[in-house]
Parts: structure tokens; sequence; C-alpha cells
């Protein structure tokens, strides 16, 4: 079995890590005074460096992303010259609970002409049977659906991709649904022939627990803040799966999806930039996804983001010492791996270590501060940028326990699964558990 | 004790106990993992830089839907009829009133 020994693997090296932080603990317990000394002073200089990146990171984001919101508002009023036919692909693996929530959303778009192709990538459940009912005419649209053995959402969506007709291709999850306006919004930007691709707003529908709750913000100020920075400069690294239309030429040229990663959307992201084509945000192309409601599935799926990412950043490793000719694609590149990679290990050792020296040698009173501080920003960061997409304001408060529980606890998993990577342990796609959260399937209305 | 040292132990004891939470519930992902069937790894072989062909994937591996549709020709199914066909009016409704 496989699996269980890559499971007993990871259990291996989570042990290790833990041993190896409590090596670090009686090594500096029964060091010298002189070395205590020195340990303590290299608590104020880690201090230091850590607040300045974090520092510059939130100013840098907060900054671009304020700019992005602007040039939207300007270019709101743009008048839209022409509005290509839309293919809209929904690749489904057992999604029989909640593909009819993201149908009935697409009976509702506001959209002159567009048709919708359900990829049935060889379900166990009634996903098949459940699609087929759709087939024929919506609206202005139509429905129709097309299965094959299973090989991955990969596989799933170049099926897709070589089964549809229209020039721009809208690719969504079967999990997800969109609001009327959500192709409107984005086949916009297609106007510009050097843009490749429009990457539109995730948020996360079912709010009824602290944990989803918790998601919703880290939408709002972790995924969706980065991304509106990187639309001001037209190089979003990743275009989400729940909602992301592309440009069918662009998409031909790099060979539309590759199978190798578990992020496929960043995988296409970073190859259509290498092509030069240009990646923009609009936030209000906006898709509802169902953000795990237990905090297993929520290890699952960061974990399975994260060595996806991982993978994705190991195909273009040689990137990193190449920041020319194509310098918007290395920054991307650097910047995938920074989130991915080197914050999440700054962030958890930073607080073990602060812990410690706070244990060892009584330096509390500056990590209060440090702590006191990184709340005020986190709570500003989360009022203007929950401000910026007309959210509710119940979100804020979340923000008094989001970077030292919430991140916290997301960075650990991802120090691990990087750990993992790293090994190149084994690891399988995982199904999350859906519940549809019971709720109708109206992209409108449920969130006003 | 003072305030000081009680927000101290607070934000100390919160980051420890987050800490040990976070490993507890990544091995419990891995423990239910690895006795799922089938466990991490599947039965397929891992496909390493898999280029996609359309001319291969094209009209090959993908069949249509239980009804028969074909290419762009498509029309609506037997069960679009009965279902599809109550779910259609009840668009056509909506695009109406937009």
């Amino acid at each position: 079995m496989s699996g269980r020994r890559s499971a007993w693997r990871g259990l291996v090296v989570v042990f290790a890590t833990v041993a190896l932080t409590l090596t670090f603990v009686v090594a500096a317990l029964t060091a010298s005074p002189e070395v205590q000394a020195l340990i303590l002073r290299a608590v104020v200089v880690t201090l230091i460096i850590f607040l300045s990146i974090l520092f510059l990171r939130y100013f840098a984001l907060l900054w671009f992303a304020y700019l992005g919101h602007s040039e939207r508002n300007f270019q709101s009023s743009r008048r839209v010259q022409h509005l290509p036919p839309v293919s809209i692909l929904i690749p489904a693996y057992n999604e029989g609970k909640v593909l009819e929530r993201a149908l009935t959303s697409l009976t509702r778009l506001e959209y002159p002409q567009f048709e919708v192709i359900v990829i049935d990538d060889g379900s166990s459940d009634d996903t098949l049977q459940i699609a087929a009912e759709w087939e024929g005419r919506w609206g202005t649209g139509e429905f129709r659906v097309i299965t094959k053995p299973n090989g991955g959402k990969a596989t799933a969506l170049n099926a897709g991709i070589t089964q549809s007709k229209y020039p721009l291709i809208f690719c969504m999850d079967a999990d997800s649904y969109v609001e009327p306006r959500t192709l409107l919004r984005s086949a916009r930007h297609f106007d510009d022939p050097c843009v490749g691709a429009v990457a539109g707003n995730v948020k996360v529908e079912n709010r009824h627990k602290v944990i989803t709750r918790l998601q919703a913000l880290e939408y709002i100020e972790g995924l969706n803040m980065p991304r509106r920075a990187q639309g001001f400069v037209a190089a979003v690294n990743i275009v989400p799966g729940p909602v992301g239309m592309f440009r069918r030429e662009a998409l031909e040229e790099i060979g539309c999806y590759d199978s190798d990663t578990f992020a496929e959307d960043a995988d296409l992201t970073l190859k259509m930039l290498a092509a030069g084509w240009r990646i923009e945000y609009e936030d209000t192309a906006i898709a509802w996804s169902e953000a795990p409601e237990s905090w297993t599935d929520l290890v699952q799926q960061r974990y399975r983001w994260t060595r996806g990412i991982l993978q994705t950043i190991r195909k273009r490793k040689r990137i990193f010492l190449r920041p020319f000719p194509d310098f918007p694609l290395w920054v991307s590149t650097l910047q995938l791996g920074f989130e991915a990679l080197v914050w999440p290990a700054m962030n958890v050792f930073a607080h073990l270590f602060f812990v410690i020296v706070t244990l060892l040698f009584g330096a509390g009173e500056i990590i209060l501060h440090w702590i006191v501080l990184l709340t005020l920003l986190d709570l500003v960061a989360a009022l203007v940028t929950v401000s910026m997409e007309e959210e509710s304001l119940a979100l804020v408060p979340m923000a008094l326990v989001y970077r030292f529980v919430f991140i916290l606890f997301l960075d650990v998993v991802k120090m691990l699964a990087t750990i993992e990577e790293i090994f190149r342990l084994e690891m399988g796609w995982g199904k999350l558990n859906r519940t549809a959260g019971g709720r109708p399937a109206l992209a409108s209305g449920i969130h006003s | 004790m003072n305030i000081v040292d009680l927000l101290v132990t607070i934000v100390v004891v919160t980051i420890l106990v987050t800490i040990v939470l976070a490993v507890v519930t990544y091995v419990a992902y891995k423990l239910r993992l690895s006795r799922e069937p089938g466990g991490a790894a599947t039965d397929v072989e891992p496909q390493y830089f898999v280029r996609f062909d359309p001319a291969g994937t094209a009209r090959g591996s993908v069949e249509h839907g239980p009804t028969g549709v074909d290419g762009d020709e498509h029309g609506r199914s037997e069960h679009g009829s009965t279902k599809g066909a109550r779910a259609l009016s009840a668009a056509e409704g909506h695009a109406a009133e937009a």
C-alpha cells in the first residue's frame, strides 16, 4: 500500500521537525550565559528583519491594490466594444451534490451568447445523470455534457476546450456558482488584444461557522488583495479555478493545461505569462465557492494547494536565475515562491522562536508589542480590503485572530506539506466533502 | 500578575496551542488518508509533463453524454425535454424579467 507508506513517511517528517525544535530548546537552556545573551540579541534583530519584510510586503500590496481598484473604477465607465461568445467549461468529478446549483446560476447570466459544457471526469456518483438532465437551450445559452474516463481536472478541462467552439473560454468549478454579470465583466478586458486571461474574484459562500468566516476574510485580504495588486501590472500569477476567462488563441498557443502538477491553474497562468500574454484581474467577476467546513478538510485543501504550487515552481526553477529578458514572469514566479515557500516557514519559525525566547529569557513584552502591532495592521488591512470589495464589515473583527491563530495554523500545514514535497512523497488529489450548504441555487440575493 | 504578563501568557499559550493543533490536525489528515481505500496515491501512474495534444485527445478518449449529442450539432435530450423543458421555461421567464 503505497498510500499508507506515504502517510507514515509524512508522520515521520512531522516528528522529525518537532524533534529538531525541541533540540533547539534544550540547547538554548543548557547554553552558557554569553550564548543566551547572544540569542536574546538575535531576537531583536529577527524581530526587526521580520517586521521590515512584513511591513514592506503589506504596504506594497495595499498600495498596488489601491491603484488597481482606482484603475478599475476609472475603466468601469468605459464602453464595451464587442462581446464575443463564450464557452463555459465545468469539470466535474463526483459533484452530484453541488452541480445543479452551479448550472442554475448559469441560467441567470446576462450575456448575449454562450455555451456550457459539463465535463464528467468519470464520476462514480450521479454527476453525469444530473448534468444530462440539463442539456438543451436555456435562454441565451446552450448546455451540453461530455464524459470521459477519470484523468484529473487538467485532462477534463482540455477535453472541454477541444469540444468548445467559441473564442473566449470561461472555466469554473462545479462547487461554485457565478453572479449574473460575471461573464460580462470579464469579457470586456478582451478588447485589448494583448490580454490572454482575466482572473475573477472568488468569495466564500458558506459563512455560518467561524472557520468559514475566517476563510472568507482570507479570500478577501490574503488572496484577492495580492491579485488586485498584481492585476494593476497585468501579471496575476494565479487565475483561480472557480472563475477565470481565457482567450482561446492564448490557450492553444501554450498547449492548454498540463497534468503534471496539482495546481493546474497556477501552472497554466505562468505558462501564459511566459508566452507574453497579459493577465488582468476583475473584482466584479464574482464566483461564490464552498469553503471547507472542518479543519481536516481545510488541511486537505491547503496541502494540495501548497504542493501543487511548489510543483509548478519546481517546473520553472531555472527562471529564478534568469530575471531577464522576461522580468514580469520572473517577478510573478518569485512572488509565488515567496508566498508558498518562504513566507509560511518564516512565519512559523518566527512564532516558535519568539515563544521560546519568551519562555526562556522573559522577552514577553517585546513579543506582546509585536503581536499588538501586527494585529492593528491586520485590522487596518481587513478594513481597507473589505471596504474595497463592499463586503460585510462583520468580517473585520475576525482580523483579531487572523494572523496568530488562523494564518499560523495554515502556515504550519503549508510547511509540513512543503517538507513532503521536498522529499517528493506521493500524493493524491483528495476529495473534499461537499454540503451545498442546503441553500437554494441563486447567486444573487444570498449575499447582498 | 499584571496585565502585560497576562496578555503575554495568553499570546504564548495561543501560539503554542495553535501550532500543536495544526500538527495534530495534519497528522489526523494523514491518518484519514492512510485509512481510505487506495490511500494517498491511486493505482494510476503519475503523469509527468504530459503536454496536451489537441489532435490526439479531440475525438479519441472523450465520449459524449448519455444522450448521444454530437459535437456542435446538439439538441435537447430526452431528459432535457422533461426536466430541461420545465427549467427552460423558468429560465426564459428570468430572461424576460431581465
